[in-house]
This record gives C-alpha cells, sequence and structure tokens, in this order.
C-alpha cells in the first residue's frame, strides 16, 4: 500500500492535535488495544493489502471511474466538473472500502460476530455484504426513524441475511443507533467486532476507515493526472462523519495548490437550529469516544440534528476533520435540504445520475463553487453514493406545498 | 463548617468492621423531592456514600432503565448547575459523602475550573466519569485532584493485568469494579475472574474495591461483598424509585436493609 502524506497522524494513543483519543467506558479498552494490534500486523502483511485489493477489484469493481461532467459544465459556466463515481461500486456507495476492510480484520481476530450501525442504510447494506461474502454473523441497529426513512435498505439488509434492530430511544437516527451498537460491543466484546461506519469513535476507527477509504482519492489522482495530466484546483465531498470526504482527501493533503471543500448539512438553514453543521457553531466535546467539534446545548446534553439526508443526520463529526477545521487545510461549508433536492434533480435531469442525497449536498456546493471559478479550472466531486435509496424522500419532499 | 466529606475516609471506617453499600440514584428523579427523601432514607439504612448521576443525553454505559431516568430527569430540567446548586442551598438532605457520576461532555461543556470550584462550595465529595479513562484529559484529571475532588476509577472484567496499575493509581477515592461485561441494569452471571482482578488491583493500592454492574438482589450483595470491600447498586434502585412515590420508599427502605443485612453476615462470614 502506497503511504499517504499525513499518514502519521494520529498519535501513537490517537490523536489527532487536540482531539480524537479513546473516551470509553473501561470495558472496550482491551478490545480497542486488540483492534489497534491487529490492525498494525495487518498494516505490514502483504497478504492481508493483498486479499483486501483483490476484492476491492473483483468484487466491489474498483477503480471507480472518473466522469466528466459536460453537461453539469454547461449549465454552471466555468471550470471542468469531474465526478468521482463511488455509486458504481458494489453495494452503490463507497461504505463498502470500509466494511470489507473491517470485516477481514474481523476474521483475522478469530471473531465471528460483527455489529455496525446504520444511518441511510448504506453502511449497514456494506456490512451484511461483507458479512455474506465472509461468512461472519451480523447485526445492524438503525433509529426507527431512519428505518422508515429507508426502507428499501432495510429489506436488502435483511435480504443478505443480516439482524435489523431498529432504535427506539433518543432521536431514533444514527446517534441513537451508535449508543445501542457501543452498548452490545460492551456486553458481547469478547466475541463480536463492531465495523464503526465512520472516522468516528474511538481510536482506532479514524485512523483505520480513513485508511480503507482512501484508495478514493489514491485512484482519483491517478485518474486525473493521467487524464488531464494536472491536479484538480479544487475537491468537493459531503461530510456527516466524514468518511467519503477524508477518503478523497487524504492523497491530495501534501498538495497545496488543491482547495478541499467538505459539504455538512445545512438542514432548515443554520438560524433554524434544524441541522447538522457542527462547525457553524463551534462548539468543541466528546461523544461517542471521541473529542471533537459537536452540536449540544449549554449543558452539554447533545442535540437532535437535521437533515433531509439520513447519512448527514449526525450531531458529530471525525477528529482527523476537526485538526483539518483548525488548520485550515480544509474549508467546512453547508448546504440546506432545498439546495440538495435541487442538485439531485439537476444531476438526474443533466447526466441521467441519481445521485444520494449526501452526495447531492456535496453537487449543490459544487454549483456555487463553480460560480466563482474559470474555464481554467477543474473541481472533482465525489459522488459518494446512489441514490435509489431516496427516490421516495425526494418524492415526498416535491409533493410538499413549497413556501 | 466541618471540613469537606471523604468517600475514602467512609468507605475506609466501614472496612474496618464490614462491608459497605453505595446507592446509585439519578440526580433529580423521579423529582427532587423524592430523589432527596431516598438520600436521607438511604442514609438512615446504612448506607455509607450515594454515586448520584448527572444525566447525559447519551449515557452509551448505561441500560434501559437508568438512560430512561436519565431521559426523564432532563425532561424536567436537570443539569450539573441545578445539582450543585441544590447540594449548597441545602446540605442537611445530603447527610452521606456524594460523589457524581457522569459522562466526560457535562463537565466539559461546564468548565473544569468552574466545576471543580462549585463542587467544593457544594460539598461534592468526590467524581466518577464512565468515559473517561485517566489517560484522556490529563490536566482535567490534574484539576480535579489538586481541587480536593476524591476520583472513582473503572476496572472492568476485560481489563489487562498490565493497565491495572495505573488505573489504581488515578483512584483517590475508590476503585469501581464492574462485575460484568455490558451495560447497567443486566442481569446473569457475574464475570468469572473478579476474584483475580481485586488480587490483581490489591497489588497497586489499598484503596476500597466496590462492586457494581447488576448487583440486584440482597444475595447478589453478599456474594459480591464476600469478595469485595462493598457494593454499588443502581438500576434496581432506580426501578423501585419508578413505583408510586409511597409504596416506592417504603420498598426502597425495605430494600436497602435487606442489602445491609446481607453485606453484615458477608462481611462477618469473612473477617
Amino acid at each position: 500500500m502506497s503511504v499517504n502524506p499525513g499518514a502519521s497522524v494520529p498519535d501513537q494513543s490517537g490523536h489527532f492535535g487536540p482531539y480524537g483519543g479513546r473516551f470509553i467506558p473501561e470495558t472496550l479498552s482491551a478490545a480497542l488495544d486488540q483492534l489497534t494490534a491487529e490492525y498494525g500486523a495487518a498494516q505490514a502483511d502483504p497478504a492481508f493489502w493483498g486479499e483486501f485489493e483483490g476484492l476491492l477489484r473483483d468484487f466491489v469493481g474498483r477503480p471507480t471511474s472518473i466522469y466528466r461532467a459536460t453537461h453539469l459544465e454547461a449549465l454552471w459556466g466555468g471550470p471542468r466538473v469531474y465526478l468521482k463515481r463511488e455509486d458504481l461500486a458494489h453495494t452503490g456507495a463507497h461504505k463498502i472500502n470500509n466494511s470489507l476492510g473491517q470485516a477481514l480484520l474481523t476474521r483475522r481476530m478469530g471473531k465471528q460476530r460483527v455489529i455496525a450501525e446504520t444511518g441511510a442504510g448504506q453502511h449497514g447494506v456494506a456490512t451484511a455484504t461483507a458479512c455474506a461474502l465472509l461468512g461472519l454473523e451480523c447485526r445492524i441497529y438503525m433509529g426507527s426513524e431512519d428505518c422508515r426513512r429507508q426502507a428499501l435498505n432495510v429489506q436488502r439488509m435483511r435480504l443478505l441475511g443480516a439482524e435489523v434492530v431498529p432504535v427506539e430511544s433518543g432521536s431514533r437516527t444514527l446517534k441513537d443507533a451508535i449508543n445501542e451498537a457501543m452498548r452490545d460491543w460492551v456486553t458481547n466484546v469478547e466475541s463480536t467486532h463492531y465495523i464503526l461506519g465512520s472516522v468516528l469513535g474511538p481510536h482506532p476507527f479514524p485512523q483505520l476507515v480513513r485508511d480503507f477509504q482512501s484508495i478514493i482519492g489514491r485512484e482519483a489522482r491517478a485518474q486525473l493526472v493521467e487524464r488531464e495530466g494536472r491536479l484538480p484546483t479544487a475537491l468537493v465531498a459531503c461530510v456527516g462523519g466524514g468518511s467519503n470526504s477524508i477518503g478523497l482527501f487524504h492523497a491530495f493533503l501534501g498538495d497545496d495548490s488543491v482547495r478541499m471543500l467538505a459539504v455538512e448539512a445545512g438542514g432548515e438553514g443554520i438560524a433554524s437550529g434544524r441541522h447538522a453543521a457542527r462547525f457553524q457553531e463551534a462548539r468543541v466535546g466528546v461523544l461517542h469516544g471521541t473529542r471533537t467539534y459537536l452540536l449540544a446545548d449549554d449543558h452539554g446534553q447533545i442535540r437532535e440534528t437535521h437533515s433531509v439526508s439520513a447519512g448527514l443526520d449526525y450531531p458529530a463529526v471525525g477528529p482527523e476533520h476537526a485538526q483539518l477545521h483548525d488548520s485550515g487545510r480544509v474549508e467546512y461549508v453547508y448546504a440546506t435540504d432545498q439546495e440538495a433536492i435541487t442538485a439531485f434533480q439537476e444531476l438526474a435531469a443533466a447526466e441521467g445520475i441519481l445521485p444520494a442525497l449526501e452526495s447531492s449536498h456535496a453537487l449543490a456546493h459544487a454549483r456555487k463553487l463553480a460560480a466563482c471559478l474559470s474555464a481554467d479550472d477543474l473541481i472533482l466531486v465525489n459522488l459518494s453514493g446512489r441514490g435509489d435509496k431516496d427516490v421516495q424522500v425526494v418524492i415526498d419532499w416535491l409533493a410538499q406545498p413549497q413556501g | 463548617m466541618s471540613s469537606r466529606p471523604s468517600v475514602r475516609a467512609a468507605l475506609d471506617l466501614r472496612r474496618r468492621g464490614g462491608k459497605a453499600f453505595v446507592p446509585f440514584l439519578t440526580a433529580g428523579y423521579p423529582d427532587w423531592e423524592t430523589c432527596e427523601r431516598a438520600i436521607t432514607l438511604l442514609a438512615a439504612c446504612g448506607a455509607d456514600a450515594i454515586e448520584l448521576g448527572v444525566p447525559f443525553s447519551d449515557p452509551l454505559a448505561d441500560g434501559p432503565t437508568i438512560q430512561a431516568s436519565s431521559q426523564r430527569a432532563l425532561e424536567a430540567g436537570v443539569s450539573l448547575e441545578q445539582i450543585l446548586s441544590r447540594m449548597e442551598s441545602a446540605p442537611e438532605r445530603y447527610p452521606l459523602p456524594i460523589v457524581l457520576m457522569s459522562y466526560a461532555n457535562p463537565i466539559v461543556t461546564f468548565g473544569v475550573t468552574r466545576f471543580c470550584a462549585r463542587a467544593e462550595q457544594a460539598r461534592v465529595a468526590g467524581v466518577l466519569l464512565s468515559d473517561l479513562p485517566p489517560e484522556e484529559l490529563p490536566e482535567l484529571w490534574r484539576e480535579v485532584r489538586e481541587s480536593g475532588l476524591e476520583t472513582a476509577v473503572l476496572v472492568a472484567p476485560t481489563t489487562a493485568s498490565a493497565r491495572i496499575p495505573s488505573l489504581a493509581a488515578a483512584a483517590t477515592g475508590y476503585l469501581y469494579l464492574i462485575t460484568r461485561t455490558g451495560v447497567t441494569g443486566q442481569g446473569g452471571e457475574f464475570a468469572s475472574n473478579l476474584v483475580t482482578q481485586v488480587s490483581l488491583i490489591r497489588r497497586s493500592t489499598d484503596a476500597p474495591i466496590i462492586a457494581g454492574f447488576g448487583i440486584r438482589t440482597p444475595e447478589d450483595a453478599a456474594r459480591l461483598g464476600a469478595e469485595m470491600d462493598g457494593v454499588i447498586v443502581g438500576a434496581r434502585i432506580i426501578e423501585i424509585l419508578s413505583q408510586p412515590v409511597e409504596s416506592a420508599l417504603t420498598e426502597l427502605e425495605r430494600f436497602a436493609r435487606g442489602v445491609r443485612a446481607a453485606l453484615d453476615t458477608s462481611g462477618q462470614a469473612t473477617s
């Protein structure tokens, strides 16, 4: 595996500057030590990466293409626009990269049972798929509100042999699914691996999920250099927990000329309070094992978030993003529900691609960015997933009286 | 005014002739009056200290019972600020050493310096944060210790022996030995290696070792009390307090006296 610039972060104890770490109940300490050690051994094991890369090629269909969206270029004016087609990966999103990597680690640790949380359902589907492939028992925790919004993905997971457990506590979305998965893990820690789906949670998850996802940026960088003979002016990706964005950005961190923009969910607007734009409020705290930017009230109670996109509907952001925010290397912006829906419609009509509502946030901002750039510029948008799962949500949205 | 209460001193005093009983209550649950009456009642029934839960919205180490009580307390407006204010304004309602138990985020958000100062005014004895191991936020740990707050630290059945000395060193109040993998309030078997964990802890510290998680009956208390310095009972007490107030307090008294008697018996059997 090629070495990334910046691959030395986090430090030995899992900190990205003041962020990250391991804020966990003591019962999980040994399992995280085991995972860290096992991942360290796997990193140095060519057979592990050989098997992983073989599955990415033959099972996932990597490398995913980069596609020049000439119709968007005509509509937007200005720069060349490329899409990194993670929507073409098996199961329909980038999530499969991480799920397969961690499922291989699970087998390496001699564990037979996997649990995972899911928001939009894409990580759940990817994990159920990896478990079916490798013969692992699989249970997925999903907020009951998300089960309703993403009913198709629930059925997909069940057909893949996973048990799906709707979570009724709290806001019944992703954060509550993570709480339940953590509780399961604390209880069954000796037999079970928790395949966390984003660059979140306690060390070593933010590091290993990033490493498994960094294939996105390594491919995109090589593909652009081959096709265009140059690096992009800017990269744009959505950020919920932040795995598709960090996966794209990581190979470019050392390329100072490349701007990077990460797009949070603006929901109904920042002033409404109904959003998931963590960097707009600048509060640092501790949630789900890590210290990072999050949305909480003045007493430190975690707030309920809102986004039309279940995959971005989460109150905290990965700790490496917190560091990249503070250093200024990545710019964090947001797009509202309405902007995302408009971008969804535009890509469908212009290019014949239904994007995931998560990825639609990146498209919405890319359009704004394009208006400030010239024909000499080139932007690449990470199309992190396909939008089939969101069709009903979009139809319902469009049927609402717009006011 | 007398000196600040010490949970370590209270537990050590009990250890000379018996086993300690440390009930857990969610602060302000089911309401403040009942909660404070329960503290007074538990003191009269032979409890040695109280773990008072500062509710958090995402309590991932807790099972459904304590989660639900935390949620209800939050909905009623309970906050760290409110807890400290009540303790400060009516110290007679807190006749035992109080250990505030929570998660990192409410304390970090309140501000550590401010928390330590207010905890001193409120005569809080100690603090236990379920998701804050001693390696994280060392400046918070240092400030807490220097302020005179005692610290309770968790040891799990899965904790590796090499890690125990650092956990023991961080605990100035007591070691909370988790009796099973899992969340609070679950039944089932206790972990098989508790005696081993106790002996490993003993090599590093003479601080009290108090067992908790899933201790639901006087029999559980007697069994674990025989091997530890005492027990913590949480979810079972919250279940009792979920009943209508008067019957809840009657049953709480009966239960607490049962636990006290069982611990006294097991203490005699081993001393």
